[in-house]
């Protein structure tokens, strides 16, 4: 019987014992691709974390507290976006190595909130709302609910005043003048666009690339104040709070869990099925082992040589090994570990 | 003079090679029928010639196309009878195996799993492929240890008219007649205090 022959009734006389052991390096395998794919994208992770300079922040899920809160950190230079855990983060635990830069600023009316644009978000947002274009300095865009409760038409001046909570500051009142009354959504007490707009707008936003919030983008915006205006803010910003050019490595583990990544967790689940593969593969060849030695040992004594078997044994485990690797490719493909 | 099929001289083997044949030799077409009480070193004896034990001798020569029936039988359970016969014969000698399997009253189809045969199926199958290999030099262990008489005898026959040589190990005084000769194997031992 030639070497060929005899592997194929080898595998076809145990063919249950053969599947699970494939099915044991599939999993093995699969479990391995898990590893290796979780060990890039952490690295991917931490790249893109180093890569965080700027420039934040208008997050999705914050409450008023947050936009206070974010309120308190320095005035700077570009407008950006990040996603909403992220700034839970960087606001209650500030990180090293991250500027942070309001984007947005806020102010109410007898408890009504109401927003102006930031001169730099006018280009991004102007050709979705031509009033943002428009808005000059001192002018404020009013949703509808908000001028319908407060009974604004356009053209009316309105009060606004911006505190800080717990900050020592006075409250910041200031009159504004009525620009626009516009369709936008009230979410968590501050006025937003409408998310439908708003998600044409986020498209022409440029972001640097692998960035941490592009996965994470945050469905609406908002709109700072005037430049001007924004520097009379700076005054009641609690000094205490700000983060300037700091460094990201001590806060790499949380970060990352915020941008989808728990590291300790998937880690630990992944040692699980490792060993779990691992176990498992090693019960099935104790099952089949015992029995593929006697085989192995009646055909030496049948005339076959030690060259001949090993032969026929690496062709059959080098095609157990190919339908183990076609199955953990299918698996990966259609159910990543990550 | 006759070629020497297996020729020892001076042999030791065993465990702490306690059991020592001083000399024994098998010429080419005589039949050899090797007894003795259980444990007393003939199956190791025969497994030293097959090649499977290990031994230390003055001279060993043992021809090099043998084929063995082995106590154990050596068939791999979980394959066919066919693929049993495969695994030693060529295709031609298949076909002179299945014929003398028919003639054993072997009924049994060749794609039964050997562990669903027999002891007596089983030891059909194993002599009739090492009979059916043509070699120079059979080698068996109680080839008829799990048949009745009657099958016995018909597979002694098919022995004796297909194996010339042949050395076969037995408990069975009544295949002596199948035998040019019958070796006791204390006779062939040297007894050392």
């Amino acid at each position: 019987m030639s070497i060929v022959s005899l592997a194929a009734v080898i595998f076809r006389r145990y063919f249950w014992y053969a599947m699970f052991v494939v099915f044991g390096v599939a999993f093995l395998l699969y479990v391995l691709g898990g590893v290796i794919q979780y060990s890039q994208h952490v690295h991917e992770e931490r790249h893109a974390l180093e890569m965080i300079n700027a420039d934040v922040i208008a997050p999705k899920g914050s409450s008023i507290e947050h936009l206070r809160r974010l309120l308190r950190l320095e005035v700077f230079t570009e407008p950006a976006l990040i996603p909403s855990q992220l700034y839970t983060t960087l606001t209650t635990q500030p990180p090293e190595g991250l500027q942070l830069t309001p984007v947005f600023f806020w102010g109410h009316h007898d408890d009504t909130p109401v927003i102006a644009a930031d001169l730099k978000l006018q280009d991004i947002l102007g050709a979705e709302f031509r009033e943002i274009s428009q808005l000059g300095d001192r002018e404020v865009i009013v949703g509808k609910t908000a001028a319908m409760k407060l009974k604004l038409k356009v053209g009316d001046s309105i009060s606004l005043t911006t505190d800080f909570a717990d900050l020592a500051e006075a409250p910041y009142t200031a009159d504004f003048k009525v620009k626009a009354i516009d369709e936008l959504g009230v979410w968590n007490g501050a006025i937003l666009s409408s998310l439908s707009q708003i998600e044409s707008i986020l498209n022409q936003v440029k972001f640097t690339p692998k960035q941490i919030w592009n996965h994470n983008l945050l469905s609406y915006v908002f709109v700072t104040g005037p430049e001007k205006w924004l520097q009379e803010t700076k005054h009641l910003v609690d000094k205490r709070t700000v983060a300037q050019d700091l460094r990201l490595s001590t806060e790499v583990p949380g970060l990352l869990k915020l941008s989808g990544i728990d590291e300790k967790l998937e880690l630990e689940v992944l040692i699980f099925a490792f060993l779990s593969s691992v176990i498992s593969l090693f019960a099935f060849l104790a099952i089949w082992l015992p029995l593929l030695a006697r085989t192995y040992r009646k055909l030496i004594r049948s005339g076959y040589s030690t060259h001949q078997l090993l032969l026929c044994f690496q062709l059959l485990g080098l095609f157990l090994l190919f339908i183990a690797a076609g199955l953990s490719a299918l698996a990966s493909h259609y159910h990543p570990l990550l | 003079m006759a070629e020497k099929l297996i020729e020892v001289q001076d042999l030791a083997f065993g465990p702490n090679q306690v059991f020592k044949i001083p000399r024994f030799e098998l010429k080419k077409g005589e039949r050899v029928l090797l007894m003795g009480p259980s444990g007393c070193g003939k199956t190791s004896f025969l497994e030293f010639l097959a090649g499977f034990r290990k031994g230390a001798a003055k001279r060993v020569h043992v021809a090099p196309r043998h084929r063995v029936v082995f106590q154990d039988l050596n068939l791999i359970e979980d394959f066919s009878v066919l693929e049993n016969l495969k695994l030693e014969l060529k295709s031609e000698d298949l076909e002179r195996a299945l014929k003398w399997l028919k003639r054993l009253d072997f009924s049994v189809p060749t794609g039964t799993l050997v562990k669903r045969l027999s002891k007596g199926e089983q030891q059909r199958v194993a002599v009739v492929r090492a009979l059916a290999k043509n070699d120079d030099l059979l080698l068996a262990d109680e080839p008829t240890s799990h048949l009745d008489r009657h099958r016995a005898d018909k597979l002694m026959e098919l022995l004796h008219e297909c194996a010339h040589s042949a050395l076969v190990v037995s408990h069975d005084d009544h295949l002596k007649r199948y035998f040019d000769r019958t070796v006791m194997f204390e006779e062939l031992e040297e007894i050392t205090e």
